[in-house]
């Protein structure tokens, strides 16, 4: 108690500089360039290839919010983070918003002050086994080695799922995807989960994709989506609604290769809104109107996007699913813009 | 208020401010206010920055997420926990998970490093040279790579449990009359059935009593009774054992002859830890696979025993390799330092070489050897650290990883973190200053 | 018979002339009796060396065919096993994964159009390090010839731009030759190393750096002309003291006009700081309750003060606190007061003299400050001249293994020598603070530090500030080895000779002048075996950067290429690959740290 009355006065007399929270927007204008913390290495969403560049489906959500605030999918820079070091570097400032298949949770959203603005991706817990453990549901796991993610919230949800169904199981705790996809594959553990698409990549990218079975149950819901920190609603706005744009892009049909064409001829009201050809939509959070126009030609729409990355054409061949646009039974759901 | 004095001036009497600078007398103190000063400002500025970075976060200064319950597993426990238990637990976990890994990578490591150490010396070119690639080998590249690489060779070589299971088809084999036949499990325990090596781990034989003598709890932890009597006898047995041997010490240095006494130490070293344990009913649990009536394996993995994880095992061996090869160079270099003549003298009074080496060089080399031994221990004991690269649940694995993930009380979790490493660190070396005083030479 | 007699009867059975010699057993000659005597002697030898052959013949037989069945032309890993599968192998290595990533192993992200810019900067690195290396002469010209030959080499191999390997190649004749002619001037290029480093590896203007140099020379010039003149060196302490004091009142007006004084002094009030002491206690409680509260209010009142003034500084200086962490900046800066602080010393001897130094600190602070920023902007704007800037982000691999191991050792020299001097003073308390620094920093372990850098220095540093997590390692690993180094230095202070240091007193050298003239030349010569084995592990050490996600060689890099789907699954040639070059660059530095203890081993035994 003394303590904290030593250091709250402490703290009420050196307001006097008064430092407020700076405006991210006006960070980022000022330094042309945006700072976007993704996953070290998860392949399909965010990792960097040969030459160096980062490609991914998280990594491309990033170039269309570079696009819209700076106009340019190029001026971002990519700042890998672990599990453990992802949100400090979100909270002290090192990035500007985090794109890092991070689920959405209580606990994050309201205890440590972050914001996820949308859904990108809507994942759940899935497991993993080999063909020949004979095993076709997660219920008759009991007593199995689990290979899992530290620094993840599949740890809590693996340990409340054993619990819940009256089974033990041995953790195998490992610290990156690769890593773990070893020790499964070495037969260190029975069982691999991770999040569903994250198995599903990984069972497409395995030597001998057959023997190996995604069990049928899912046992936690698993949002992930872009992070932003607490308190900056502008800022969030951005990043929600470039996401958002993406979304209505995909709904409206507007791709990277036609967005000029719809752009000059187009009569719906609402695409004429998003690409900046009415109203002054951009200028309400502080970027020029064409904000839309340019997240949407940097990669496409998030169809394109999800296709090109994660989608059935690429090895890693996931389904829409749940991603797909609420209008062909998924998830995805734009607000209107207007 | 004047300035100092032109130079050619007499020194008046009394006190000038200059004094604080060129007096010998005043400067130190001119000095250290300067010092106490700067680092008051220095830590008022650290305070200062961290009130404010809090409020802007809107986060506090608490410890009470240590009351909260964790909500994750850790396999390896040396006191109960499940992850009902409280992120507090989970850090004692943690901790003592570190502390046996250096305890016993301390032991491994000094045995590993005096036998290079003397073998290194050798006058076998085979044997000093393979040791000299042992010791640069591991001495010139990262210790992370060694625990990595370790930990690879152990769960990519050994075989899955899968391989010791008994199918059906093995049961049938076997229950035809027709020996040519049958088929058997690809691979079997070792050490006469009681030890499996897995990828996943070493699964050894748990002891066992069926008339244990309870347990008291001390501070949430559950210690055994059982194993404090056996202790209580093994110390009473190795204290009366010295006595006896003292006596036959004295009796030969009164008469000349040494009465035999071996088979009266063996019985009292042995007889009353096993007339105890048998008392209490004594077994080891056999780790095996679950099986049905007809002797087929079910489940997963072996049952019952205790399972050693592979992380555990890789983290020590290559934490003790490493350490080891650091150690075997100290020992070669305190081997060296010890004069020729102490060998040559040791010859001379007829004493072979294993003999000389073990009553004259090592004891005096001991000198030599410690305090660089005791860096190592320390080295030893904070590089447990990196069992991060094998997800050894260690300290840094419970508090500064999971918990500190969990909870995202990232100031506090890395302060406690360093504190409790810096404590051990403290109380490592001042044993070892204790033990190397009473060692040192006392020079008069 | 006569005894002459007898000799004369024995002469003919006695040999006159020498048997030839017999050639010794076959047991006691050749390889029969160096295999009898090292391999064989007795049963102990006999089954170690068995033990040992069975070993190594064991190793072999397991790991031959793996070697054997090498791949080196692949696209990826599936490719490998199917050319593996096509020559009849099990199992076969798969360098064509090395082959194809290579580039991120040694140089991370950087752009690969400008890898010539570290392999200049560590070509120079090892050239401004040969006078310090080797005292003699002759040794660093051979080395700097032979680094040059080898840089220019390398810049062939890589197919550099032609026009970079031909300066390349005539600025490394140019060293060679001023090696071999005047080596006494090659310290200069030690000297002006780091400011050549930062420019080629992270580029930019050119005259930032010329300007920063400038900078120095100035300081140093004015601290130097400035000591020359016979002046009140007192003025130096009363300026000071005078500042400070006019600090204090300004913060202390700041606090009154903000009307947080009342209400903070109210906090303080003993019977609210402790009130389970104050009020209810006897007389005894009660003086104690108001001893300790004033003292805490005493303790309190300084830090804020202190607080108070540092925020009064920056404002009143207009500080924009984030520009001064630009590393260039921030690193010059530092370099700049530490010479600059450094002629202080060497000026203060002369009694009046320490305010010339102290000019020079004022002067170069004030360029560094005002007049630097709009400069360098100007002159770039009329005659823009560099290279491209690289930023820290892109450094990966050994690249950045080496940037934070050679950085983090060099900034640590001049701290760990402070700390060791601090930790031999006679002054308590600046004994206290050196050995809690030390043991604090020796304590814990280097992963808990790089966690620091990455999750709490945020929290340490003024809100907004800023900078690059590589820097912030960087930082972090020099005080980490700054108490390593200063263990080094302490144990070559403490193997001078008592002599040395009554010599100095008898020349009656102020203790500075001693150390830097007698005691340290010394010390740190034979402390130079240490901070190699320093170099070694904390080099080793830069490993574990890979977790807290920079792009360290054998995780972060490996986890980078293994995310890549074709190579998914890759695990121990990376591995190997990376070992190798650790063990390459360890084991040569080593053995140079060998080849100095033996030389510097005087004493004969």
């Amino acid at each position: 108690m003394k303590k904290s009355v030593f250091l709250g006065a402490l703290a009420a007399s050196t307001v006097l500089a008064g430092a407020a929270m700076a405006a991210t927007l006006d960070d980022v204008k000022a330094r042309g360039e945006m700072i976007c913390g993704v996953n070290t290495g998860l392949t399909g969403f965010g990792m960097a290839d040969a030459s160096g560049t980062w490609v991914g489906f998280d990594v491309d959500l990033c170039r269309a919010v570079a696009a819209a605030v700076l106009g340019d999918p190029t001026k971002v820079k990519f700042v890998p983070t672990t599990g453990e070091t992802r949100f400090t570097a979100l909270s002290s400032g090192e990035v500007d918003v985090l794109v890092r298949n991070s689920t959405a949770t209580f606990t994050r959203d309201v205890d440590l002050k972050l914001d996820f603005v949308a859904i990108n991706y809507y994942d759940g817990q899935g497991f993993m086994v080999k063909k020949d453990l004979g095993v076709s549901s997660a219920k008759e796991l009991d007593g199995a080695t689990v290979c899992i993610q530290t620094g993840t919230t599949t740890e809590l949800n693996l340990a409340d799922f054993f619990k819940a169904n009256n089974m033990s199981y041995t953790p195998v705790t490992v610290q990156d995807d690769s890593e773990a996809q070893r020790q499964y594959l070495a037969g260190a553990c029975d069982t691999y989960t991770t999040d569903a698409s994250g198995l599903a990549a990984a069972r497409a990218t395995m030597a001998d994709p057959a023997n190996h079975n995604i069990l049928p149950e899912i046992i936690s819901k698993e949002p992930l989506g872009p992070v932003v920190r607490h308190g900056d609603n502008q800022w969030a706005d951005i990043v929600r609604w470039t996401f958002f744009a993406l979304l209505i892009a995909e709904e409206k049909g507007i791709t990277k290769a036609n967005i000029e064409e719809v752009a000059a001829s187009t009569t719906d009201p609402e695409v004429r809104r998003l690409l900046g050809l009415e109203g002054d939509m951009g200028k309400m959070f502080g970027l020029d109107n064409g904000w839309a126009k340019s997240a949407i030609a940097a990669g496409g729409n998030y169809g394109e996007i999800f296709e090109a990355n994660i989608g059935s054409a690429t090895p890693i061949g996931l389904a829409r699913g749940l991603n797909a646009l609420w209008t062909q039974g998924g998830l995805q759901y734009a607000w209107p813009l207007r | 208020m004047a300035f100092a004095n032109d130079a050619g001036e007499a020194p008046k009497d009394g006190f000038r401010l200059s004094m604080l600078i060129y007096d010998t007398r005043f400067r130190a103190i001119t000095i250290q206010i300067v010092v106490l000063f700067l680092f008051l400002l220095f830590v008022g500025w650290l305070a200062d920055n961290v009130i404010q970075n809090l409020a802007q976060k809107g986060k506090d200064i608490s410890f009470s997420f240590l009351n909260v319950r964790a909500g994750y597993d850790i396999e390896q426990h040396l006191i109960p926990y499940t992850n009902d238990s409280t992120h507090g637990r989970a850090v004692i976990v943690g901790l003592l998970n570190t502390l046996l890994v250096a305890v016993l990578g301390c032991i491994l490591a000094t045995i590993i490093g005096v036998f290079a150490g003397v073998l290194r010396l050798s006058r076998n070119w085979i044997v000093s040279g393979l040791m000299t690639v042992y010791v640069e080998g591991f001495r010139n590249v990262p210790l992370l790579l060694w625990i990595i690489l370790v930990f690879v060779v152990m769960s990519e070589t050994q075989p899955e449990p899968k391989d010791f299971k008994v199918t059906q088809a093995m049961v049938d084999s076997w229950a035809t009359p027709d020996t040519a036949d049958d088929i058997y499990p690809a691979k079997h325990k070792i050490l006469f059935g009681l030890v499996a090596v897995t990828n996943r781990g070493t699964n050894v034989p748990a002891p066992l009593l069926d008339r244990p003598l309870g347990t008291i709890e001390v501070a949430t932890v559950p210690v055994s009774l059982s194993v404090l009597a056996t202790l209580a006898v093994i110390a009473v047995s190795i204290y009366a054992n010295r006595r006896l041997l003292r006596r036959a010490h004295q009796i030969q240095e009164d008469t000349g002859q040494r009465p035999t006494t071996w088979w009266q130490t063996l019985l009292i070293l042995f007889l009353p830890v096993i007339v105890l344990l048998w008392a209490m009913g004594f077994h080891l649990e056999v780790p095996a696979f679950p099986a049905d009536e007809n002797g087929v394996s079910k489940g997963f993995n072996f049952q019952g025993g205790i399972q050693v994880m592979h992380s555990f095992t890789a983290l020590l061996i290559a934490l003790s390799l490493y350490t080891g090869a650091f150690i075997a160079e100290i020992v070669r270099a305190g081997i060296l330092a010890i004069s020729r003549g102490q060998s040559e003298a040791a010859f001379a009074l007829g004493l072979r070489p294993g003999r000389t080496m073990k009553l004259v060089i090592l004891p005096q080399a001991l000198r030599v050897i410690i305090p660089p031994l005791i860096s190592q221990y320390l080295n030893l004991t904070k590089n447990t650290s990196l069992g991060i690269a094998v997800s050894y649940l260690d300290l840094r694995g419970t508090l500064g990883g999971i918990t500190l993930n969990q909870t995202g009380r990232e100031l506090e979790c890395m302060l406690l973190m360093m504190l409790i490493y810096l404590t051990i660190s403290l109380i490592i070396s001042s044993l070892m200053n204790v033990f190397n005083a009473a060692v040192k030479l006392k020079e008069r | 018979m006569s005894l002459p007699e007898i000799d004369e009867a024995m002469r003919p059975y006695v040999r006159s002339a020498m048997l030839a010699a017999e050639p010794p057993p076959l047991s006691e000659r050749g390889m029969m009796k160096w295999m009898r005597e090292n391999l064989f002697a007795g049963w102990v030898n006999t089954a170690l060396t068995v033990i040992s052959l069975a070993a190594i013949i064991g190793m072999i037989w397991s790991a031959f065919p793996w070697w054997w069945h090498s791949v080196w032309n692949a696209g990826s890993l599936r490719e490998c096993r199917e050319i593996v599968a096509a020559e009849g192998g099990t199992s076969g290595a798969c360098w064509a994964v090395i082959r194809a990533r290579w580039h991120q192993y040694l140089f991370g992200f950087y752009p690969p159009a400008f890898y010539w810019r570290p392999i200049l900067a560590s070509g120079l690195l090892m050239v401004a390090l040969s006078p310090v290396l080797y005292w003699n002469n002759r040794k660093s010209a051979i080395m700097t010839a032979v680094v040059g030959g080898l840089t220019v080499l390398v810049m062939l191999a890589m197919s550099s731009p032609s026009m970079v390997t031909l300066v390349t190649t005539v600025l490394m004749a140019a060293l060679i030759v001023l090696a071999w002619n005047r080596p006494k001037l090659l310290i200069w290029v030690t000297l002006a190393y780091p400011f050549v480093a930062l420019f080629l590896l992270w580029g930019g203007q050119i005259w930032t750096y010329l300007s920063v140099i400038l900078a120095v020379a100035v300081g140093i010039g004015v601290g130097l002309v400035y000591g020359k003149l016979q002046d009140r060196a007192l003025t130096l302490l009363y300026s000071v003291v005078a500042a400070v004091g006019a600090a204090f009142v300004a913060a202390a007006l700041i606090h009154y006009l903000n009307d947080i004084s009342a209400d903070f002094l109210a906090k303080f009030s003993a019977a609210d700081f402790y009130p389970g002491i104050g009020q209810d206690g006897g007389l005894v409680a009660k003086t104690l309750g108001a001893l300790v509260s004033a003292a805490i209010w005493v303790i309190s009142v300084v830090v804020w003060g202190l607080v108070a003034l540092m925020r009064w500084v920056s404002w009143v200086l207009n500080l924009n606190v984030s520009m001064l962490w630009n590393f260039p900046f921030a690193s010059t800066l530092g370099v700049g007061a530490l010479l600059a602080a450094i002629g202080t010393f060497q000026a203060a001897r002369s009694r009046a003299a320490g305010i010339g130094g102290f000019g020079g600190l004022l002067a170069l602070g004030g360029y560094l400050l005002f007049v630097h920023p709009w400069l360098t902007k100007n002159l770039a704007a009329i005659m823009p001249l560099g290279l491209s800037p690289v930023s820290s982000d892109q450094f990966g691999g050994f690249l950045l293994a080496i940037v934070i191991g050679v950085t983090a050792i060099a900034a640590s020299l001049p701290l760990g020598i402070l700390l060791a001097l601090g930790r031999r003073s006679d002054m308590f308390l600046v004994k206290t603070l050196s050995v809690g620094f030390i043991e604090f920093i020796r304590g814990v372990p280097l992963i808990t530090l790089l966690f620091t850098a990455s999750l709490l220095l945020a929290y340490f540093l003024p809100p907004q500030t800023n900078f690059d997590l590589i820097l912030r390692v960087i930082i972090l690993a020099s005080l980490f080895s700054a108490a390593y180094i200063a263990e080094v230095v302490r144990g070559g202070l403490a193997a001078l000779p008592r002599g040395q240091y009554e010599a100095a007193d008898a020349l009656a050298l102020d203790y500075w002048q001693a150390q830097r003239l007698i005691i340290m030349p010394q010390a740190l010569k034979i402390s130079i075996p240490g901070i190699v084995s320093t170099f070694i592990g904390l080099f080793k050490d830069t490993t574990l950067v890979s977790f807290v996600g920079l792009l360290d060689p054998l995780r972060g890099v490996t986890m980078t290429v293994r995310a890549d789907i074709a190579w998914k699954g890759i695990y121990w040639e990376p591995y190997i690959f990376v070992g190798v070059i650790f063990f390459v660059i360890c084991f040569g530095m080593s053995r140079y740290s060998m080849y100095l203890e033996r030389k510097l081993k005087t004493d004969h035994r």
